[in-house]
């Protein structure tokens, strides 16, 4: 009798173990495959896509890429989106560190105030800002430039990264700072001596968060941009890729050649942007 | 003079931040409440006011109507699938049921780094006739002629959005579950397991109420998300079938940038921060309401 309930719950056991696997490998799958079926469809010629969506590339081509960078014009769309990405996630780690050493160290009335009016930020549903910016940034002519879509990205991305930035410096014992300035270190001496080595960690994570989002961004460029010559990487993709557009293989090597910056990126960091999705996750979302 | 010295520097140190994000944050979101009450002409810069016109327009629109009812298939998607999918993955992985959890958790959550734009335009070519998804229920249901029209049925091209949501979220969530498991103290767990605490009840006394907090946070992210969410769609169907996968975000594009009623535009756009302030305070009422239950 004891015996046999043992054997059962034995059962179930592997049961319930087969079942959580299943679900796992069938993520799993899920992912892959159509990662997979896009990077080798990207070799193959058109007549083969419309024939058999199934089959392995009979006869690999390069020139699906080729068409892609030559046709669709993708070699400037990728250094349109380098250069936002590179920027942008600059300026946003620079003005952010700052702002978050004046309000973690440095005392003054106007902080509450400030440090909150960036947290609302965070909660804020771009579209509600499009439209003014659109028409502002019409009148001043930074439309279409590149200079207006950095100067964009940089403030879309500062709440996150002020509100990352100050929660960490506000970590940083007050000691350490008094005993700086009494040896007779500036505010700017102990910035950059003191607080921003020891802000690696935050800084990664900031670096990680605006990175993605620049290098992903899409509705802001579409509205933003016009000519070809500013586009980024996901607007000049899309540009191409319409519902109606049928030149699938140089779509599918466009695909792939946004996507793979960021899946290496995620393959070679994937520990500090799991513990930076972890602690800043929350927030975004 | 010490006193002066701590003003400016701070003041050297905020200034960019704060200057960028008045810029381009603080002050349109006061003129787009502002433009929605107005006729706004781009090319003469004139804005002519209307008063409630606008909104009435919008109320009486029925894509309006249909997008919203889209926006909130998306929260329903987040809220009742992301999250407690996530949970649930995040909760097998840390009481260590799978093996190679860290290449499972890399699968999950691969997608969350990928474009969404690319997402979306990969997924409607699986979709599509080239695609594979038509190719294998061909294969399954042995019907070679099977041809898949679900992305052009009005009533059901919400669907493969609705999985592809799915697909491209739950990791995230999963992340963030995950790292919260992990700071419980695993000694509580041990106390209960030696009281002869069963693993339902150690999972519902134990880690379900711990995780309140981040429950709430997450389906406040998630309602904040879904409500922004314009990407995916527009990349995977346009809005389309007509507009019936139209979200608020796609109508208020259309409206604004291609019809150019700016003033109608700014108008949706009120509509949907105010939604979206709505269900923020909802959630927090019902953790209120939860924590009293508990008490």
């Amino acid at each position: 009798m004891y015996e046999d309930t043992l054997n059962t719950r034995k059962e179930r056991n592997i049961f319930n173990r087969f079942l959580i696997y299943m679900i796992f490998i069938i993520f799993a799958i899920l992912t892959l495959y159509p990662l997979i079926w896009l990077f080798y469809s990207s070799f193959k010629p058109q007549l083969e896509i419309i024939r058999d969506s199934f089959a392995l590339p009979q006869d690999p081509t390069f020139s699906n890429y080729t068409q892609a960078i030559i046709k669709g014009k993708l070699n400037i769309y990728a250094i349109n989106s380098i250069i936002y990405t590179f920027v942008s996630t600059g300026l946003v780690i620079i003005f952010s560190m700052m702002a978050s050493f004046a309000f973690a160290k440095i005392k003054n009335r106007a902080t509450p105030f400030l440090y909150n009016s960036f947290l609302i930020g965070l909660l804020i549903t771009i579209q509600a800002i499009l439209i003014p910016l659109f028409i502002s940034m019409t009148r001043i002519g930074l439309r279409d430039t590149r200079i207006g879509i950095i100067f964009i990205y940089v403030a879309i991305n500062l709440p996150l990264a002020v509100y990352l930035g100050t929660e960490f410096v506000k970590a940083i014992p007050d000691s350490l700072i008094e005993s700086a300035q009494i040896d007779g270190a500036s505010y700017f001496r102990i910035f950059f001596k003191i607080i921003l080595p020891m802000c690696k960690p935050v800084m990664v994570t900031i670096l990680i968060f605006t990175a993605l989002a620049c290098w992903n961004e899409f509705m802001l460029a579409l509205v933003f941009t016009s000519s070809d010559s500013v586009r980024s990487l996901p607007v000049g993709i899309f540009s191409f890729s319409g519902p109606l557009a049928t030149e699938y293989g140089m779509q599918f090597a466009a695909l792939v050649i946004g996507m793979t910056p960021m899946i290496l990126l995620y393959t070679i960091f994937h520990r500090q942007i799991t513990r930076g999705f972890a602690a800043g996750g929350a927030i975004k979302g | 003079m010490e006193k002066f010295k701590r003003v400016s520097t701070y003041m050297i140190f905020v200034f960019p931040a704060l200057a960028i994000y008045l810029a381009v944050i603080a002050f349109p979101i006061i003129s787009s409440v502002g433009l929605s009450f107005t006729d706004y002409n781009i090319y003469k810069n004139l804005a002519i006011w209307t008063g409630l016109a606008n909104y009435i327009k919008i109320f009486k629109d029925p894509v309006f109507w249909f997008s919203m009812r889209n926006n909130f298939f998306v929260i329903f998607v987040s809220v009742f699938g992301q999250i407690p999918l996530g949970f649930v993955l995040a909760y097998l992985i840390y009481r260590r049921l799978v093996k190679r959890s860290v290449f499972f958790q890399a699968m999950v959550f691969l997608p969350t780094v990928i474009s969404t734009i690319i997402i979306g335009i990969l997924w409607s070519k699986m979709f599509s006739p080239i695609g594979v998804v038509p190719r294998i229920i061909q294969v399954i249901t042995n019907n070679p002629d099977y041809s898949m029209t679900i992305m052009t049925n009005k009533n059901l091209a919400m669907i493969p959005i609705g999985f592809v949501l799915l697909w491209m979220y739950t990791g995230t969530y999963l992340i963030i579950f995950l790292a919260n498991l992990q700071n419980i103290d695993p000694d509580i767990i041990e106390a209960a397991q030696i009281d002869g605490a069963t693993d339902g009840q150690i999972f519902r006394k134990i880690i379900v109420p711990q995780l309140y907090g981040v429950l709430v946070l997450t389906s406040i992210l998630a309602i904040s998300g879904s409500l922004r969410s314009f990407d995916l769609i527009f990349a995977m169907t346009g809005g389309g079938p007509a507009y019936y996968t139209n979200l608020l975000s796609i109508y208020m594009y259309n409206q604004s940038f291609i019809f150019h009623n700016y003033g109608v535009g700014s108008a949706v756009s009120t509509v949907m921060v105010i939604l979206s302030i709505v269900l923020v305070i909802l959630i927090r009422l019902a953790r209120r309401k939860i924590d009293i239950m508990e008490a």
